[in-house]
This record gives C-alpha cells, sequence and structure tokens, in this order.
C-alpha cells in the first residue's frame, strides 16, 4: 500500500467515528467470508432431514431450514456470495463508467452523445433494469453482477462527468496544457487522478447498493440459484416458514443490513477523510 | 418556461420510445421463448412449435415485429398477452393503482418525516437530536426494504393475533382492508427513502444556513422558526425536490419486489410473472409503463425546478 493510501486508512478510521465502525462491520464481514471454512459450524449445504426447521439451539445457534441445514453456517457462506457480487459488480460499473464519464468531461464531441445514452438507461427505474437484464442473460449470480454493475453506470458516469468537468477549470489543469502535456497525459495523470477521490467514497457507496440489488434479485428467484447460500435467495426460501420459523427469515436480513451499513458507514468516513470540502 | 417544458417534453417521448425500443430487442434476446416454456412439461412436435410461434407473430422478420410494436405503442395498443389473450394495456391498467399507490404513499410518508427529521437535524447539529437521527438515516439506507416488511409482518402477527393483510382490495371499495394491505409495503418502502431525504435535507439545510442572508434575517430579528422555515429551507428545497425525483424511481423498482412478499396484484408481480413466462407483450408493456411513470416524475421535477429557481429556466 503506497504511504498516502496508509495515510487516509488511518486517518479514517482513527479519525472518524462512522468511519471506524465501517471499519469494523466491514472487517467482520471480510472475516466471515475469507475464514468461511473455518469457524462455520457445520457444512452450508449438508441436509439433514432429523433437524428440519429447528429453532435456534446449543447444536445449531441460529436454527436449521427446512432441508435441516445450518442457517449459520449459511449465514457466514453468504457473506461470500454478497461480497464477490459486490465487488465484481462495482468493478464493472467503474470500469464502464468513469471512462465514459471521463471522456464525456473532456470532450465536446462526444459528450452529448454519450451522456443521451446515459439518460436513456437512467429512465428505467435501478431495479427494473436490473431485472430485465437478468431476464435476458438467464437467472444466475454472474448474471446478476453483470446486471447490478450496468444498472449503476449511468449514475458514476453523471458523477465522474461533473467531476472532470470541474477539474478540468482547475489552474493546475491550464498549467499541464501549457507546458505541453498531451491530451492523452492531462486526462489520465490530472484530471482522472484528482476525480479518484470522488469515485472511491462512490465506489464503496455502490458496494452497499449492490449487495442490496443482489438480496432483491435473488428474493425473486433471479440471482443466486438453490442450493447456494445467498442471503436474497435465504430470505426467499424463508418466505414460506415465516410463521412457523421466522428464524429463518431474520438472520440473513441482519446480515444484509450489517454489510450494507459497514459499506455505508464506510463511504460516509471516506468522504470526511477524502473531501475536507464537504467535512462539516 | 413553456419552450422548456415543450423541449422536455419531447426528450421524455423520445425516452419513452427508444425505452421500448430497448425493451424489445432485449426481450427478444431472452434464451427460451413462449413457446419453449409452453412445451417445457409436454413433449410436442417441431411442427408444433413453429405452428405456436406463427400464432403470436413470432415467425414474422424482426423488423416487421418491432414496426408493430412501436406503431401500436403510439396508437396506445401494447397487443396482446401470450398467457391470456387480453390486452396487456388492460391488464395493466387494472394493476397499476395498487403500484401506484404503494409508491406514492410511501414517498409522501418519506417526505413527511423525512424533511422534518433533517431540519431537526441541520438545527442542533452535534447535539445529541443530530447524533440520533444520523444513525437511523444510515440505517434506513441500509434495510432491504422487502425484509423490513416481512419483520413487520412477522411482529404484527404476533402482536396482534389474526392480522392477516393479505389481499388487496381497490381503495375505493373498501378503503380500510386497502390501507390494511398497503400500509405494510409502503412503510417499508418510506423507510428507505425517508433516510435518503432526510440525509440531503440536513446537508442542504446545513450549508444554507451558513449563508449571509441567513444571517441578515437573524440580525434583523426575526424568529428562528421563520429564520428556517421561510429562509433556510426554501433554498435548501432544490437538492431536496431533485432526489424525491430520484427515489420515486427506485421505489417503482422496490415495489416489484415488495408485491411479492405481500402478494399484492401490481404491475411488478405482473412483470416478474410474465418474465417467467416468457409472455413477451406483457415484459415490453410493463417495462414501458414503469419507466414511463419514472420519466414523467423526472419531468414533473425537472419543472417543478425551475419553477422554485427561476435561474435554471434555460
Amino acid at each position: 500500500m503506497t504511504r498516502k493510501g496508509a495515510g487516509v486508512l488511518r486517518r479514517l478510521l482513527i479519525g472518524t467515528r462512522v468511519g471506524l465502525w465501517g471499519g469494523v462491520l466491514v472487517g467482520l464481514v471480510t472475516m466471515a467470508a475469507v475464514l468461511a471454512p473455518l469457524i462455520a459450524p457445520y457444512n452450508p449445504y449438508r441436509m439433514n432431514s432429523r433437524e428440519m426447521l429447528s429453532p435456534p439451539s446449543a447444536q445449531h445457534l441460529l436454527g436449521t431450514d427446512n432441508y435441516g441445514r445450518d442457517v449459520l453456517a449459511r449465514v457466514i457462506y453468504g457473506s461470500r456470495v454478497s461480497l464477490y457480487v459486490g465487488m465484481m459488480s462495482v468493478a464493472i460499473c467503474l470500469a464502464i463508467g468513469a471512462p465514459l464519464g471521463l471522456i464525456a468531461g473532456c470532450s465536446k464531441r462526444l459528450d452529448n452523445p454519450i451522456m443521451r445514452t446515459m439518460d436513456v438507461l437512467f429512465s428505467f427505474p435501478p431495479i427494473l433494469l436490473a431485472i430485465v437484464i437478468v431476464a435476458v442473460l438467464g437467472p444466475g449470480l454472474t448474471n446478476s453482477m453483470i446486471a447490478i454493475g450496468i444498472t449503476g453506470i449511468p449514475r458514476l458516469a453523471r458523477l465522474t462527468r461533473s467531476q472532470a468537468i470541474s477539474v478540468a477549470g482547475m489552474d493546475y489543469v491550464s498549467a499541464a496544457v501549457a507546458i505541453g502535456c498531451s491530451r492523452t497525459r492531462v486526462i489520465v495523470f490530472h484530471i482522472l487522478r484528482n476525480s479518484t477521490a470522488i469515485l472511491v467514497v462512490q465506489a464503496s457507496v455502490m458496494f452497499a447498493g449492490a449487495i442490496l440489488a443482489e438480496a432483491a434479485l435473488s428474493f425473486l428467484g433471479l440471482g443466486a440459484q438453490p442450493p447456494a447460500a445467498s442471503w436474497g435467495a435465504m430470505l426467499s426460501q424463508a418466505r414460506l416458514f415465516l410463521e412457523i420459523a421466522p428464524w429463518l427469515s431474520i438472520f440473513p436480513g441482519v446480515a444484509i443490513m450489517i454489510s450494507v451499513l459497514g459499506f455505508n458507514f464506510l463511504g460516509d468516513g471516506l468522504r470526511d477523510v477524502l473531501d475536507p470540502t464537504l467535512r462539516r | 418556461m413553456l419552450a422548456y417544458v415543450a423541449r422536455r417534453l419531447v426528450w421524455s417521448l423520445i425516452l419513452i420510445l427508444l425505452v421500448a425500443s430497448i425493451i424489445f430487442f432485449l426481450v427478444r434476446m431472452v434464451p427460451a421463448d413462449v413457446v419453449d416454456i409452453l412445451f417445457s412439461t409436454s413433449v410436442g412436435s417441431s411442427f408444433q412449435r413453429e405452428q405456436l410461434r406463427e400464432f403470436f407473430g413470432l415467425g414474422r422478420p424482426l423488423h416487421v415485429q418491432y414496426g408493430d410494436w412501436i406503431s401500436g405503442l403510439v396508437r396506445g395498443d401494447l397487443g396482446l398477452s401470450f398467457r391470456t389473450g387480453t390486452p396487456v394495456l388492460q391488464q395493466i391498467i387494472s394493476k397499476l393503482p395498487a403500484t401506484l399507490e404503494i409508491v406514492l404513499l410511501g414517498q409522501l410518508l418519506a417526505v413527511l418525516c423525512g424533511i422534518p427529521l433533517g431540519i431537526a437535524a441541520a438545527r442542533r447539529r452535534n447535539t445529541i437530536v443530530d447524533l440520533l437521527i444520523q444513525p437511523l438515516g444510515l440505517l434506513g439506507l441500509s434495510i432491504p426494504s422487502f425484509w423490513l416488511c416481512s419483520m413487520l409482518l412477522i411482529i404484527l402477527s404476533i402482536v396482534a393475533r389474526g392480522f392477516n393483510p393479505i389481499g388487496y382490495v381497490p381503495f375505493f371499495i373498501d378503503p380500510l382492508t386497502n390501507l390494511r394491505v398497503v400500509a405494510l409495503p409502503a412503510f417499508s418502502l418510506a423507510f428507505v427513502s425517508m433516510a435518503e431525504i432526510m440525509r440531503v435535507t440536513r446537508s442542504s439545510v446545513l450549508e444554507v444556513l451558513n449563508q449571509e442572508y441567513i444571517r441578515s434575517a437573524r440580525a434583523k430579528g426575526l424568529r428562528e422558526r421563520d429564520v428556517v422555515y421561510k429562509h433556510a429551507l426554501r433554498n435548501a428545497l432544490l437538492p431536496i425536490v431533485t432526489l424525491i425525483g430520484v427515489d420515486i424511481g427506485v421505489l417503482l423498482g422496490g415495489t416489484i419486489v415488495l408485491e411479492e412478499v405481500m402478494a399484492v396484484p401490481g404491475v411488478g408481480r405482473l412483470l416478474v410473472t410474465a418474465i417467467h413466462q416468457r409472455d413477451y407483450p406483457v415484459i415490453q408493456g410493463a417495462t414501458v409503463v414503469l419507466s414511463g411513470c419514472f420519466i414523467a416524475i423526472n419531468l414533473i421535477t425537472d419543472v417543478l425546478y425551475s419553477w422554485i429557481d427561476p435561474r435554471i429556466r434555460l
């Protein structure tokens, strides 16, 4: 990690209260995902017909589901799905949305065509667009990641564009142009580099949104397919047992809430650290 | 002003046509079509399959189907459902009230709670009020609304035995039953949207409170309430109005999932069922109508925007 990155991290975790909380929650979820095989008490896919729908107890801290699978193990393994989906969809969104926004902000000729295309994507309600894309690509986790990533592109492109425009007006950019930097160099080394702060903050917020979107898609049966241990898919199956086995609905939801809250806290903290103009 | 509204109106209509075109081609890229789904449980000869495709008009060249769809759309004809054979527009119109009711009721609740809470947090910045309200805002952004709805359902079924908010009835037939069914999903959506409105109100009001004209308002001895509500809020309203417009899109998406939870027969549920059945005309129609609502809301927001702040009229 660069020295600057370490400095930001230190200020984030020590300097801001929300940043610290975000770090703790995200750290918790990441640990669960990485250490899942070590900390999960049971195999999340092992069915046990003798222990179907048993309520939380000493053997099964969060109870078992309708196939007798341990809910705690499935919740722990579910963090892998959520983090994976979050990471991939944010990556897709950044890889396409940021360059588009950057180009639109720096090129007068391409600004209109790109941003009008974004307007068209923006006129679909967000989840609806994801649902339709998944319907086209077919249900499944990979396709939900692509769908969630695409859904985020217009928002990110708009944000990058407005940031690029405001950075392009700075004196140091004029200075770079004046000393004869090439266009590409100005865009990559001056404009993009000075837009990273806002992109990092947005990535964190998008990560939170991606986890929520994956849960919604899986809940509708369009995301992770059984027997995958995904929080959304678990909630979807739990619906049938809402009254007789409420624990099936409670814990995956709490897990979603904790991880989304973590990334939202982190986003707020990062904004405080990276964007001093917004600090109050 | 009129020219601005006219220009925005034309662009909105173009957007709807573009959305309709995108959805048309997207739907036709779906791997298995309606005939495959219909025959998934029974064997049919390839001749039968072809005949059925012919019957649904799927055998025709793509550009002919596309022309039919767009010209129908312009005339307000969304075609016939593959599954029920009834006009899609009629199906959607019968389901739209439930969806709109949930979204609008939710957004109304969100505005009524979010703005005052946001103002309270801004006025009492860094006090216990602010410190309590802020995490509430982040919590709202972090709870999946469909999960919140299920949790409320569990709690209510324990607290009030016999509470069974299933079975949607139109408002004008039985208002009480209607509200009982709609209240939970509307509240669940409201909680999410309220959090966002609250956060934006807080930061926007805070920004305005630092302005010089607020200082002069205070200096001339206005009561604090007048300063905040008449001078600050009015100038802080722009980002809030934008957010309310954008949020309605999020809520329109959110009801799709909530309608599944509460078994409310809305457009979202119609759409999800149609996707599973590959009922192209219904998928196309529902998407266009939902996006159309969103585009219309955005149009209204933009017009409101220029009405609130005359400087924006371009």
